[in-house]
């Protein structure tokens, strides 16, 4: 058998259109199942029994029942209820359909690993349900999240050759059919590995590049909510970390206090958002300020075992944050 | 009631036999490429695990190679590229044996590795202090625990590969999916006959997962 370049030249159109068509379905499947499965999850954790049946139905069906199903049931089923669609749309529907139930799963398992009391002591200083999601127990899960997510988007760069059965002419499809129709077997599967292995090293790259930034974007996302004072007028109160991670409390709601307080600077303002304040070991506090933390400290006193930990969730986000070379709070034995 | 007789659910009365037929062959197919594979992904794992020198090379390059690829892929590449190559006998089965076979064994020595990283300092050296060579440790103290705690894992897997037998209806072998698409290509009833395979996967996976979480439960207290 002698390597026929020759073949490969002769549908070069096709092989660049196959990998093109890809990429473009495996990209848009990805966005698409990243935040379908967040909207899943959340509709699985919300307050209505039915809607969470309905969520818990969904990820089970899609998790025990082939792909190649899926696809199948999309393609040929949909005609059935009056709607054709192209096959295109269907591999991108039905590899999104798929792939989300398993991210609900990864991103479920993540945010079950954070420790309750995270959570309880987030409600506890009035965060709302979405607000302890976003600001507690996701920054938390995030590093327990990115790896498996990571592999489930590789997944989905690979399960997209399965829309070759439905007819779209990506990549495998052309490997496939080349190989099969006109018996270029050497050439036409040593492309369509070659392919294949660099698109993973591609994705695994990205993904990789991804698990790094996220968790800084995530604390950067943060501040810039932050110094948003029309859309957060709600958050009156900042507290601080020294490494500069902020976490917001409510107006009226119990205020929590640490007993390293030089570590720690309490923002009291009435007007809206202010600047968060850095405090340092040498510096000595304002006058001011400290009256406001001894005042707050014996106000919530009893809160504070509760509440550390929401700090402490803070302070291991900071951790990885751009901020890192200050050395965090925690590594003082704050809290409880 | 005319919405059930509309669903054509006499195609699958009609079909019961080969039907049925097909959900054996997938499951056998299963069964069998999930305990050779089981087998010689524990050796790769060992390889792998105990970087001897040569070897684990191969093994790494091996297992990389194969993740990268979908399955689909390997599948074609074996029936119709690899076996024909060789010399081996035009056999559905075997091609969809071999394909699966060489995949489980990459994803199995991968799961199995990362399970033998997890064995704690003191349970590698008390095997040790035990005057065990090393055959003998892995056989009778770091696989059964490896196993062991691994077994949601495993069995994770096992639904993967039930599922990833329907990929082989591509070169014709007639399992589950293959053997409802020859039937809807004669009746035209598509809906009807995929959905019945939709069910069954789903009740023979979910089944399996449900039942390794309640074996987990009642029989595996430590972990």
């Amino acid at each position: 058998m002698i390597f026929d370049v020759q073949s490969l030249l002769d549908q070069q159109e096709a092989i660049a259109q196959g990998i093109g068509q890809t990429l473009f379905i495996s990209t848009v499947s990805t966005a698409l199942a990243l935040v379908l499965g967040l909207v899943v999850l959340s509709m699985r954790q919300g307050p209505w029994g039915i809607v969470r049946w309905v969520c818990r139905a969904y990820v089970e069906f899609f998790r025990n029942t082939p792909l190649l199903i899926h696809l199948y049931l999309l393609y040929k089923g949909l005609p059935y209820l009056g709607l054709t669609i192209d096959p295109v749309m269907c591999g991108i529907i039905g590899l999104s359909l798929q792939s989300a139930a398993y991210m609900t799963e990864i991103y479920r398992a993540g945010i079950e690993a954070v420790p309750r009391q995270q959570t309880e002591s987030g409600l506890s200083i009035g965060l709302s349900r979405t607000e302890v999601l976003f600001s507690i127990t996701l920054p938390q899960a995030l590093r327990l999240i990115l790896p498996p997510l990571g592999n489930q988007i590789v997944g989905v760069f690979k399960n997209s050759s399965l829309v070759a059965f439905i007819t779209v002419p990506d990549i495998f499809f052309v490997v496939y059919e080349q190989s099969v129709t006109y018996f270029h077997y050497l050439e036409y599967f040593t492309l369509g590995l070659a392919v294949y292995m660099v698109l993973t090293l591609m994705t695994t790259a990205v993904v990789m590049g991804a698990e790094r930034c996220v968790p800084w974007l995530f604390v950067q996302l943060e501040w810039a909510l932050l110094t948003l004072p029309p859309l957060w007028q709600q958050f009156k109160h900042v507290l601080v970390t020294s490494s500069g991670v902020p976490t917001r409390f409510r107006m009226g709601a119990a205020l929590p206090m640490l007993q390293p307080a030089p570590r720690y600077a309490l923002m009291l303002s009435d007007e809206g958002m202010t600047s968060p304040l850095r405090s340092d070991d040498r510096e000595p506090m304002p006058a001011e300020l400290q009256v406001e933390l001894t005042d707050v400290t014996q106000q919530v006193d009893a809160l504070c075992s509760g509440v550390s930990g929401v700090l402490q969730a803070t302070n291991s986000r900071a951790m990885q944050s751009p901020f890192a070379g200050v050395p965090a709070a925690s590594e003082e034995g704050f809290g409880e | 009631m005319s919405w059930l007789v509309s669903m054509h659910l006499e195609d699958v009365f009609n079909n019961a036999w080969p039907l049925f037929n097909g959900i054996l062959m997938t499951l056998s197919l299963a069964f069998s490429v999930f305990l050779v594979s089981l087998v010689l992904g524990l050796l790769l794992a060992i390889t792998r695990f105990r970087r001897l020198p040569v070897l684990c090379w191969l093994a790494d390059g091996y297992v990389y190679l194969v993740r990268s690829v979908p399955l689909i892929m390997l599948i074609a590449l074996v029936h119709y590229g690899v076996l024909p190559a060789l010399g081996v006998e035009y056999s559905l089965w075997v091609s969809a044996f071999t394909a699966l076979t060489l995949a489980m064994v990459a994803y199995l020595s991968e799961l199995l590795r990362g399970g033998f990283d997890s064995l704690h300092k003191e349970e590698l050296e008390g095997a040790a202090g035990l005057g065990l060579n090393w055959p003998q440790r892995f056989v009778l103290v770091f696989i059964p625990l490896v196993l062991s705690r691994l077994t949601p894992a495993l069995v994770n897997q096992g639904i993967t590969l039930i599922k990833d037998t329907s990929l082989v209806s591509l070169i014709g072998l007639i399992e589950l999916t293959r053997s409802a698409e020859i039937i809807y290509e004669r009746t035209l009833h598509e809906l009807t006959l995929l959905g019945f395979v939709a069910i069954t996967y789903f009740i023979v996976c979910y089944g399996l997962s449900r039942s390794s979480q309640w074996i987990q439960r009642r029989f595996c207290h430590s972990s």
